[in-house]
């Protein structure tokens, strides 16, 4: 008998809870789970490996050496905490000086390097061969040894015919591989005291000139290998020496993927990405299906506003150029049965574009229904309406760096007007190379996915 | 069943007007003969009714023509089929200005005979100018009667054989007469037309379906006599009516009681007894208002008419009063018979005549033009215009003089109900103490006691909220309004056989009935 | 008033109503079915009443989506025929008791017959926007604004037609020419 009712209840729970599960599953029309594996990609990099330094020979850099009265020189501090870094996060650090070659330091010659002999030409001029920086050497060594992380420091003033045909392709082609393969490019600006020569300043005749009254000018690190180790000299600089001057410090960081991470995999998207008022609407709950997609049940009217919002810095690596443009990928379906259980099966709709969403300067807004509104849906129906948020393409950083660029057909004159700061030729061509570059090699990322499921009452 | 009534002198001839007026409502047998006796010729009073009576049977015959106009066996107005001889008064004495002495032939007589005379009548009453009546001696009158001969070839007793002879064939006859018991020509004129009657019956050897009634109106009214100028006049005083009365009631209580002469007689009277403002001693200007008593009568006698009414081989003498209190009431009209409710028959003859004379007979006086504004309404369209439509001209001819006539007889003949009732109520309660409101009559009428001629005039038109009054037009009874009206003239049903304006009128009739 | 004659208005009102009314109960009955697949009636709501292209994006079968409008359509036609009826057989008794007591005054009535038809259609076209506009219906959605329009249009002349035949036979004869043209009926014993 014990027996007998044992098995009967047993029945009865089973019956009930694949009926409530029926029920739940209903609830829910079939559709593909898009799950990303875009947290995966960024993982921590744990394994450490060489670090590079480049040092900028070119007589220019001396400048950076000789401290300028009334101004801050930290180029050596800086060139010190690279060293201290480099040190730190690699298991081997080779030291290299560059003009137009690149040549092995030795750990000697290091300490040089924050000395104004360090740049001075020995022999002759023909033999001298650090007029000229030649970025695109390491740019091509960079791709040699992607795993490893370049560390450069240099002026990074560059001609027109640096950025041009296969100057620019010695740069690009590398850094298309360096991009692919998950790396990316800090570049890091500081505004220095400067005492000494600016040279090879063209004119519009096409002869060059020289500048010798600048007091300040900017000399860059940049590194260029995976974002953590990018981010932590650049931490590390900016705290150290730019906490209360940040004017004084630009960063940019160029990357395939500026994406952090996708929301659902963590299941990073609460409650609150919606309105409040939401939560207090008819029959409301919100629920994680699967464990991945987040899913906001309730009872709506035609004057409900929904508006899904994500702040941006779940989205963008920081630092990163961030991305410029989203999408949204959006299928609803629709059934007659408001109640779960009477649900047989849901049809899918082809409404077209639903939704719009507008890029804030702080996050991004996905105005549900802005374009296809909720007057125009039918009372009485069941939709459950599942979006996925994409981002299209990277943003730019070439305007962090207008403010110290000047163009090869304004320097002339900006340098007529005798300036005290003088600015880097061709930084700004130079970074948008570098974003173009970043941009090609960007893919189409889904950031994150959520479904409303509601029934449109009065 | 064949019907006689005669009205003898004033008083008779105002009873037979009220007749007149019952009969018009129905409430009169099929067929009647009427006739009035007065020697003076021309009475107001009968005058009076001598130019209804012609009215009446000009109306009815237009109206109760199965060629033309018919209202239809069926319909009350207008029911009983009077007839009358071409004069309907009889003179007992003919000739101008006729006197006691030359209707008896006084200087021939043998001279215990003029001795007898003598005796019996004053010089004044022998010389007395007998053209303006009996001046309320009914001793001349009765000896001016008996003088005369009934003679067969004469109009007037030639209907009374007719009458008789018919009884012989087998049909039923009644015969009834009325007239004042005091006075001259009626007082007179009662018992010896009464018994000349008999005495024809009895020639004829008619002793069965001859039925003879009368009414006997004792005093109902007085006047005062003015002083100046009536030294020598012989004229009715009316302080002499109470004690001419008592002496005819002692005659009539032995005739009665002795001489079978009449099988059913109707007495009535009055107290107080009505005050009229005129005296006038005969002649046209004789012409004393209708008075409530003169309809008991006329009741009594429609009565007798009655098919439902039994009569007893013995005598019947019956008394019509009021009730003790110094309201006249509605109640105290008797019942012609058990069928035949004399209020709600006269109520609806004044509705009638309240309805035809303001609100339909005005809209279909005038020409076509003016006329033709009312012919898209379902009660024009319903009972005139079909029934008034030229198929030969396709037009319909309400407004030719042929049927403007007949609408103008009638509204003429509703003003003299109007003006009947209305001329009642005021005078028969005038200076007394007593009160009479059977009709609403203020709004549409004024009164003129002493304006003989015209007492009452009624006014030509009526305002709306005087019209609305017809809702309380007859006092102590349901009110009927004219919207009731309307609705029954357009849903009461046509009888079959009724033609032309019979159509409308009998339907207005009925639509007036409570 | 004569209990006769009123009920002879009403008798003559109610046939004048199902003149036409039984179209309208008809058409209740058809739509009180619900929608059958092959339906002619379910094709015709589809091409010229509801917003067809909305109904085939959302993927719903329309023939799913139909039965609440038809339960739209059965209740409306069924509140629409109940007040013509009504308003009918009020005017219809209430043309017994107009204050139409002498020639030449019916006429004059006729602005009451107006303005009792007026809340008349008023009422009408209120029924037809509650059902097709406002919020009770879930089904007034699907329809279109042609399709608002057509119903609005066909109820609006439709039952004031029902009405009027109601009224154009039941109105008191003497009262006949307080209505529009209820002069021109024959003066005929049987109306």
């Amino acid at each position: 008998m014990k027996k007998i009712l044992s098995q009967i209840l047993l029945i009865l729970v089973l019956t009930f809870a694949t009926f409530t599960v029926h029920s739940e599953e209903n609830c829910v029309p079939e559709f593909e789970l898009n799950k990303s594996v875009l947290s995966q990609a960024i993982s921590k990099d744990e394994e450490k490996g060489e670090v590079f330094v480049f040092f900028d020979q070119s007589t220019t850099m001396q400048g950076f050496t000789i401290d300028q009265p009334g101004q801050n020189n930290l180029y050596v501090n800086i060139v010190d905490d690279i060293q201290q870094v480099a040190e730190n996060i690699g298991t081997d650090t080779i030291y290299q000086r560059f003009g137009s070659e690149i040549n092995t330091m030795s750990d000697r010659d290091v300490a040089k390097v924050k000395t104004p002999k360090f740049y001075e030409c020995s022999g002759s001029a023909v033999s001298c061969n650090n007029q000229f920086s030649s970025i695109k050497e390491i740019f091509a060594i960079a791709e040699d040894v992607p795993e490893a992380t370049h560390i450069v420091i240099t002026h990074l003033a560059l001609q027109d015919s640096q950025l041009l045909a296969s100057d620019r392709e010695a740069i690009t082609g590398p850094l298309i591989s360096i991009l692919k393969q998950g790396k990316s490019i800090g570049i890091i600006g500081v505004m220095n005291s400067f005492n000494g020569k600016i040279d090879n300043i063209p004119l519009r005749s096409g002869e060059y000139t020289d500048y010798v009254d600048a007091e300040s000018r900017p000399f860059y690190v940049l590194v260029i290998g995976n974002q953590n180790n990018i981010n932590r000299i650049k931490n590390e600089i900016e705290e150290k020496h730019f906490s209360n001057s940040k004017d004084k410090f630009k960063y940019a960081l160029i990357t395939s993927n500026p994406i952090l991470q996708n929301l659902n995999v963590n299941k990073l998207i609460e409650e609150n990405y919606m309105p409040a008022k939401l939560s207090r609407e008819e029959n409301y709950s919100f629920n994680y299906f699967d464990d991945y997609l987040p899913i906001y049940k309730f009872s709506a009217n035609k004057k409900t506003n929904l508006k899904f919002k994500i702040s941006d810095d779940l989205i963008n690596v920081p630092g990163s150029t961030g991305v410029a443009k989203f999408s949204i990928n959006e299928k609803m379906w629709t059934t007659n049965k408001v109640k779960c259980r009477d649900i047989k099966n849901w049809n899918e709709a082809k409404f077209g574009e639903i939704s719009s969403i507008k890029q804030n300067k702080n996050d991004i807004t996905i105005d549900l229904f802005a374009i296809k509104p909720l007057e125009k849906l039918f009372r009485g129906l069941r939709y459950f309406y599942k979006v996925d948020i994409y981002a299209e393409k990277p943003g730019k950083s070439e305007k962090e760096f207008s403010e110290w660029s000047v163009n090869s057909s304004a320097i002339e004159e900006f340098t007529q007007t005798n300036p005290v700061s003088y600015k880097t030729l061709n930084l700004e061509k130079f970074v948008s190379v570098l974003n173009a570059v970043s941009s090609d090699t960007f893919k189409k990322t889904l950031i994150a996915s959520f479904a409303v499921n509601f029934e449109l009452i009065k | 069943m064949k019907n006689y009534i005669i009205g003898i002198g004033g008083t008779g001839a105002k009873c037979l007007e009220h007749l007149l007026h019952c009969c018009s409502a129905g409430l009169g047998p099929d067929n009647l003969w009427a006739g009035m006796v007065d020697q003076d010729e021309a009475n107001g009073n009968v005058s009076r009714t001598k130019i209804l009576l012609s009215k009446y049977m000009n109306l009815r015959s237009t109206l109760r023509d199965e060629n033309i106009h018919d209202l239809s066996s069926e319909s009350n107005l207008f029911k009983t089929n009077i007839s009358a001889n071409n004069d309907s008064v009889w003179l007992p004495l003919k000739g101008a200005d006729p006197t006691l002495e030359q209707v008896i032939n006084y200087n021939v007589l043998k001279p215990e005979v003029k001795g007898l005379i003598d005796c019996l009548y004053d010089p004044e009453e022998k010389m007395q100018n007998l053209s303006e009546g009996f001046r309320a001696r009914p001793n001349i009158g009765a000896a001016a009667m008996l003088a005369t001969t009934s003679n067969e070839e004469d109009p007037f007793w030639s209907q009374i054989y007719k009458a008789i002879d018919a009884a012989r064939t087998g049909e039923q006859v009644r015969v009834f007469i009325i007239s004042s018991i005091f006075g001259g020509t009626g007082a007179s004129g009662f018992p010896n037309i009464a018994r000349r009657i008999k005495q024809i019956q009895q020639e004829r050897n008619v002793n069965s379906n001859f039925h003879l009634g009368g009414a006997l109106m004792l005093p109902y009214f007085n006047y005062e006599v003015p002083e100046e100028n009536m030294d020598g006049e012989l004229f009715a005083k009316p302080e002499e009516f109470l004690d001419q009365t008592k002496g005819a009631l002692e005659y009539y209580s032995k005739l009665f009681e002795y001489n079978k002469i009449f099988d059913q007689v109707y007495v009535t009277g009055w107290d107080p007894l009505s005050k009229l403002p005129n005296f006038k001693m005969g002649g046209n200007l004789q012409n004393n208002p209708p008075l409530f008593p003169e309809l008991y009568a006329a009741l009594g006698a429609l009565r007798f008419f009655s098919s439902e009414n039994t009569i007893s081989e013995n005598q019947e003498i019956f008394h019509i009063s009021k009730n003790d209190g110094d309201d006249i009431l509605w109640s105290d009209i008797p019942n012609v018979s058990n069928s035949l409710n004399s209020k709600d028959y006269i109520s609806q003859l004044i509705r009638f005549s309240f309805s035809y004379n303001w609100m339909y007979g005005p809209s279909l006086t005038g020409s076509w033009s003016k006329i033709k504004k009312y012919q898209n309404e379902h009660w024009f369209k319903r009972l005139i215009y079909k029934n008034t439509y030229n198929p030969d001209t396709k037009s319909c001819e309400v407004g030719h003089e042929r049927y403007q006539e007949i609408i103008s007889l009638m509204q003429d003949y509703c003003q003299d109900v109007l003006t009947w009732f209305t001329d009642m109520q005021y005078s028969t309660v005038a200076n007394t103490d007593q009160k009479m409101e059977l009709i609403l009559s203020d709004f549409f009428s004024e009164f003129s006691p002493k304006n003989v001629s015209k007492r009452v005039k009624i006014k030509e038109k009526l305002n709306a909220s005087e019209k609305n009054q017809f809702n309380k037009l007859i006092n102590d009874s349901k009110n009927l309004k004219l919207l009731n009206v309307m609705n029954n003239i357009s849903y009461k049903k046509i009888y079959k056989g009724q033609k032309g304006l019979g159509v409308f009128m009998d339907i207005l009739f009925r639509s007036c009935e409570q | 008033m004569s209990m006769k004659n009123i009920f002879r208005s009403v008798l003559l009102s109610v046939i004048g109503l199902s003149l036409l009314g039984w179209v309208s109960f008809s058409f209740t009955a058809l739509n009180a079915l619900g929608p059958d697949g092959d339906s002619n009636l379910l094709q015709w709501y589809f091409d010229n009443l509801v917003q067809s292209e909305e109904i085939t994006a959302s993927g719903m079968p329309w023939e799913d989506l139909a039965v609440s409008l038809y339960n739209l359509l059965t209740q409306m036609t069924t509140v629409l025929l109940s007040i013509s009826v009504v308003a009918a057989l009020i005017w219809s008794v209430a043309s017994h008791f107009l204050n139409i007591d002498s020639p030449g005054k019916a006429k004059f009535y006729f602005i009451y017959w107006l303005i009792f038809t007026g809340i008349f259609m008023a009422a009408i076209v209120g029924i037809v926007f509650w059902f097709t506009k406002s919020a009770a219906f879930n089904a007034a959605d699907y329809l279109s604004g042609s399709g608002v329009t057509t119903i609005s249009a066909i109820s609006f002349i439709y039952y004031f037609l029902v009405y009027y035949l109601g009224i154009l036979l039941g109105t008191a004869r003497f009262a006949r020419s307080s209505i529009l043209f209820g002069n021109k009926l024959p003066a005929s014993d049987l109306l």
